[in-house]
């Protein structure tokens, strides 16, 4: 009964929101919110597609990528950490700003090469990437000093400050790292779920999706990991539901389940062994 | 790095402000000249602000900014940041069209256009209630699930565009029809009777007095007998009673029609950021939309020239970035001591 093209697909879907939410569960777990998220995305879809137009090698697109989401992240830096403007603003700024300079640079694009053929990055390494990074993760935050320090400043940053933590400079390499992999799976969605093509609202809310996954796992790797999964799971699922007639509800129906994580994760956070850390 | 405050004259971050705001613009409109020609961005940016036709056309424009944002001004001043300002001027437009183009009631005039008014404030009002009880009863955050809640009615009405409201071979919807639009002097009259309202509540009756308290000081708040139910209720309900109105007037007074959206249209989040703009004061957030309302329009002409209409929003948030950072220098010393053993 188990289909294996329907695992590959599922998985192929829950792969960018897993990316986006790995780097979103650093961040958070250091004591931010970078709601950014879905900005950055587009932001490193649209790059990489450029790139990968002008030079026709799809590995460059992805590095390039990367780097959008570094050079991203930096716009969300300055504010946040060394201004102290409010994060929740900043972080939706950035979402709006990224998303109309990524449709800026496809304009370029589209004058550069108007159908320069891409061919779509196939997506085996990153697949293995996304079942290693979370025990990776894991490792990090539980079993190693850095991940105590990551920890420590998310649950309280007053006291990890008195302690003697770089508070600043951990959370902007974590959000660092969030962006670049941010920007990454931005790049493989535009790489290889649509075939090196670039559009308007081409994340069509994935980054929201991958905030939601961080909170629906519950701030931990492997919980991030299934709740990515399952995220990408009823994402794969929504034709189906569509020819079931259900309608608008099946489109819906991811942001339906990240409404229901925030309501669960309020839930647990009652009781005091589980405490998350303090984002907002 | 090190981060002091430091006490900040009115005058001095009025005046940062401005300079932020200016700068801001200037960066995002040097961005686009990269781009495109500069000589063509420049002589748009000319049009936009000399002319009396892009002026009149960005007040009827500004009219879902406005209102959205004054009613955000209230919801930020209670420290209830939601966002599904944008879900409710969809659903608000669009309820408004169904009720004149679909539904199949006829009234007289301006009945009609009133009770369509009445049912878009009220969507607008219930969608926005249903992220104030989330937050209330169940703890869910209220800037997360007010943007899930604006993915959702975004994919609702796109749905109802592409089925049942579609007409002939393109999916575009019926129009309002020519008697039912609004015209320029009612929209002004209406703005000015919003931002006078929203100031009225703010600061001249009780509740306007819990939603400040409660903002600066809950616990105190709720110490001194006012109840955070009922200020969060009362906020979620004006906020989402405003946008739903602002998509009403919108659709009676400039869209006359709904087309799919692959990405939201963006007048809730531009009301979202004017009011962190005008730092929740209703006057400079009904000048702000009008300002907003005038690089929307700016937006439709550099479209002519090959800058994609998403970039609007861009240059907005850029103007509102660079305004915060701007105030965050009079607010704040910053040194930095690059080795620290």
């Amino acid at each position: 009964m188990v289909d294996l093209s329907l695992l590959l697909r599922v998985l192929s879907n829950a792969i960018p929101i897993m990316l986006s939410a790995y780097g979103e569960l650093l961040v958070e777990r250091s004591g931010r919110v970078n709601l950014g998220v879905d900005g950055i995305m587009a932001l490193g879809a649209s790059m990489s597609v450029l790139v990968s137009a002008i030079t026709g090698n799809t590995m460059l697109g992805l590095i390039s990528g990367l780097a959008t989401g570094l050079a991203a992240s930096i716009l969300y830096i300055i504010p946040v950490i060394v201004f102290r403007v409010d994060q929740v603003a900043t972080g939706l700024l950035l979402v709006f700003l990224a998303w109309g300079l990524a449709d800026l640079i496809a304009s370029i694009g589209y004058r550069v090469s108007p159908s320069i053929p891409i061919g779509s990055l196939q997506y085996n390494i990153l697949a293995l990437i996304t079942v290693i990074i979370p025990l990776i993760l894991w490792l990090l935050m539980y079993k190693t000093w850095i991940g105590v320090e990551i920890r420590a400043i998310g649950y309280n940053e007053i006291l990890a400050r008195e302690r003697g933590l770089r508070v600043d400079t951990i959370r902007a390499i974590m959000l660092l790292i969030g962006g670049a992999l941010a920007g990454l799976s931005g790049s493989y969605m535009a790489l290889t779920l649509y075939n090196g093509k670039y559009f308007t609202g081409i994340t069509g809310g994935w980054g929201w999706l991958a905030i939601g996954s961080v909170i629906l796992g519950y701030w931990h790797p492997v919980g991030v990991a299934v709740a990515a999964y399952s995220i990408g799971l009823i994402l794969t699922l929504r034709p189906y539901l569509e020819a079931m007639g259900l309608g608008p509800l099946s489109i819906s129906t991811p942001y339906i389940m990240v409404i229901l994580s925030l309501i669960i994760a309020a839930y647990i956070s009652r009781s005091p062994r589980f405490k998350p850390p303090r984002i907002l | 790095m090190e981060v002091l405050e430091k006490r900040a004259t009115r005058g001095e971050i009025i005046l940062k402000a401005l300079i932020g705001a200016l700068t801001g613009y200037i960066i995002a409109i040097i961005l686009a000249s990269i781009i495109l020609n500069p000589s063509d961005v420049l002589r748009s940016v000319l049009w936009v602000y000399t002319n009396t036709t892009p002026i009149t056309t960005a007040i009827l424009f500004s009219i879902p900014i406005a209102a959205s944002a004054l009613g955000l001004t209230l919801a930020y001043r209670a420290k209830f940041i939601t966002i599904g300002a944008e879900g409710q001027v969809i659903l608000g437009s669009a309820v408004t069209l169904w009720f004149i183009a679909y539904s199949g009631i006829n009234l007289q005039l301006p009945f009609s256009i009133l009770l369509a008014i009445i049912l878009a404030s009220i969507l607008g009002a219930l969608y926005s209630l249903i992220v104030a009880l989330l937050r209330i009863y169940a703890g869910a955050n209220e800037i997360l699930s007010s943007l899930m809640l604006n993915f959702i009615a975004m994919y609702t009405v796109n749905y109802l565009i592409a089925t049942s409201w579609r007409i002939g071979p393109f999916t575009i919807t019926k129009s309002i029809p020519e008697e039912y639009r609004l015209s320029v002097s009612f929209i002004i009259a209406t703005l000015i009777v919003l931002t006078l309202l929203t100031w009225f509540i703010l600061a001249r009756t009780r509740f306007g007095l819990s939603i400040e308290v409660y903002g600066r000081a809950p616990r105190a708040a709720e110490t001194y007998g006012y109840s955070p139910k009922t200020i969060i209720i009362g906020v979620s309900i004006i906020s989402g009673l405003m946008a739903g109105l602002g998509g009403a007037l919108a659709m009676l007074s400039f869209q006359h029609h709904l087309t799919p959206m692959s990405s939201p249209p963006g007048y809730g989040y531009m009301g979202v950021l004017v009011a962190w703009l005008s730092a929740n004061n209703p006057i400079i957030a009904m000048v702000a939309s009008i300002f907003f309302s005038t690089i929307v329009v700016l937006g439709r002409t550099l479209q002519a020239i090959g800058v994609p209409l998403s970039y609007v929003l861009a240059i907005q948030s850029m103007i509102v970035l660079s305004t915060l950072v701007a105030v965050a220098t009079a607010k704040y010393t910053i040194r930095f001591r690059w080795f620290k053993w």
